[in-house]
């Protein structure tokens, strides 16, 4: 009977301390969330209008379309005299470690570039050189759906795919081809 | 000055005798997978060593308290949690960091080097030979990770820290930023940390005297006594 009594003792107090620091823990990670959601946003916006700003430069950058879960999908850029200067497009394609966003900038049916805009799945080294400036300035010029080619010169509407990345690859180069569509469907 | 000389060797025990990733083969999944080149060895090597000395500390703290049945849930919600933590503070103070370590920080929380100092040292010391351990550990696992970075680069990508060096005067061989690269080099690295090791072979390769994390093991001692009696009879 006392034997049984020291051990439910033993397995609440076990359990007791357990709880304990979960608790502390999931309060630290909470309190700490709370502090740094407002900048973590604050920091994500001020990329996004950096990377808009590279991709075609203009005065005001309005929302113009959202997607289904509400976000912005499509900007416009305007100057202040009221000319349309471009479109900029927000679209992802499957990365290899989660979805890799993508920003196109689309001037009369023309891609002017691409900016990654989160690729945080994808392998250092490897897959992230997507982000590198070389393999984006292929995008320039596109003004059809682009297709990937794996050896040889890459020619009007080509992209030549980086090796060891092919999957990260498609995945800018599927986001582009969904970006010249819902182009398509705006004008 | 023989205490002193017991805490400077808990230092640099991890830095070469006891190096987590060469000779305790610890935390090989993030050593593998990261080190495509010397800078991201580097940074995750640094961001290991910060959350390493955080949650070991705090393990330190608490050592007298955890019931020993339930030390490892303990151990992962702390690292876990520490873990999560630093990201939040990284991506909202040092967005720049943030990019370049993005994948990394996630890693960290299965990284088995954590876990490995938390049940080996941490949860046995007191807070100040457990900030040397993890220190040392830290550097230690930083520079395996920053050599086999160095190697990997220079080989697969010839450059170094991001400098070309020979990429444009012979093609550089792509397979060495590749998996199976890492798998080569690593193995290189280990046969030669095993080459450096100057214990006899017979001392080596038998039993508990072979692993090198026998200093802080506490079945050593009646190991040894074991075998001694085994040799007598």
């Amino acid at each position: 009977m006392e034997n049984l009594k020291q051990q439910w003792k033993s397995i609440l107090g076990t359990t007791a301390f357990l709880l304990a620091v979960c608790a502390v823990v999931t309060l630290a990670v909470a309190g700490t969330y709370v502090g740094t959601a407002d900048r973590i946003a604050e920091q994500e916006r001020i990329m996004l209008a950096a990377s808009m700003g590279r991709l075609i430069e203009a005065d005001q950058y309005d929302v113009v379309l959202y997607d289904a879960m509400g976000a912005p999908k499509v900007y416009r850029a305007t100057m202040d005299d009221g000319t349309v200067r471009g479109h900029l497009i927000l679209t992802g394609g499957r990365g290899y470690g989660g979805t890799v966003y993508v920003m196109t900038g689309i001037t009369d049916g023309v891609v002017v570039g691409v900016e990654i805009i989160n690729a945080a799945g994808e392998t250092p080294g490897l897959g992230l050189n997507i982000q590198d400036a070389s393999f984006r300035a292929q995008f320039a010029g596109v003004d059809g759906s682009p297709e990937l080619i794996r050896s040889g010169v890459a020619g009007h509407n080509q992209i030549q795919s980086l090796a060891g990345a092919t999957v990260s690859v498609y995945a800018v180069v599927l986001a582009v081809r969904d970006a010249l569509v819902v182009y398509a469907e705006l004008s | 000055m023989e205490k002193k000389n017991g805490l400077w060797s808990i230092f640099t025990r991890g830095i070469v005798k006891e190096n987590p990733v060469l000779r305790l083969i610890l935390g090989i999944c993030p050593a593998l997978a990261v080190t495509t080149s010397a800078m991201n060895g580097l940074g995750m090597g640094v961001a290991t060593t910060l959350v390493l000395m955080g949650s070991t500390i705090a393990i330190s703290l608490m050592r007298n308290a955890i019931p020993d049945r339930v030390r490892i849930p303990v151990f992962i919600v702390t690292i876990a949690g520490f873990t999560t933590v630093v990201q939040f503070l990284i991506q909202a103070f040092a967005p720049a960091l943030n990019a370049a370590l993005g994948i990394f920080l996630p890693l960290i929380a299965v990284n088995c080097v954590l876990f490995a100092r938390a049940e080996m040292f941490a949860v046995k010391n007191k807070v100040f030979p457990t900030i040397l351990d993890a220190l040392g550990m830290g550097i230690g696992f930083t520079a395996a990770l920053t050599m086999l970075g160095s190697i990997r680069e220079f080989l697969g990508a010839g450059s170094l820290f991001d400098i070309p060096l020979t990429a444009h005067l012979i093609d550089p061989m792509l397979i060495m930023i590749l998996p199976p690269g890492g798998f080569f080099i690593f193995g290189l690295l280990v046969a030669l940390s095993n080459k450096l090791d100057k214990r006899p072979q017979s001392e080596r390769s038998s039993g508990c005297a072979g692993c090198p994390s026998r200093v802080t093991c506490k079945n050593f001692e009646t190991a040894k006594e074991t075998a001694a009696e085994e040799v007598k009879a």
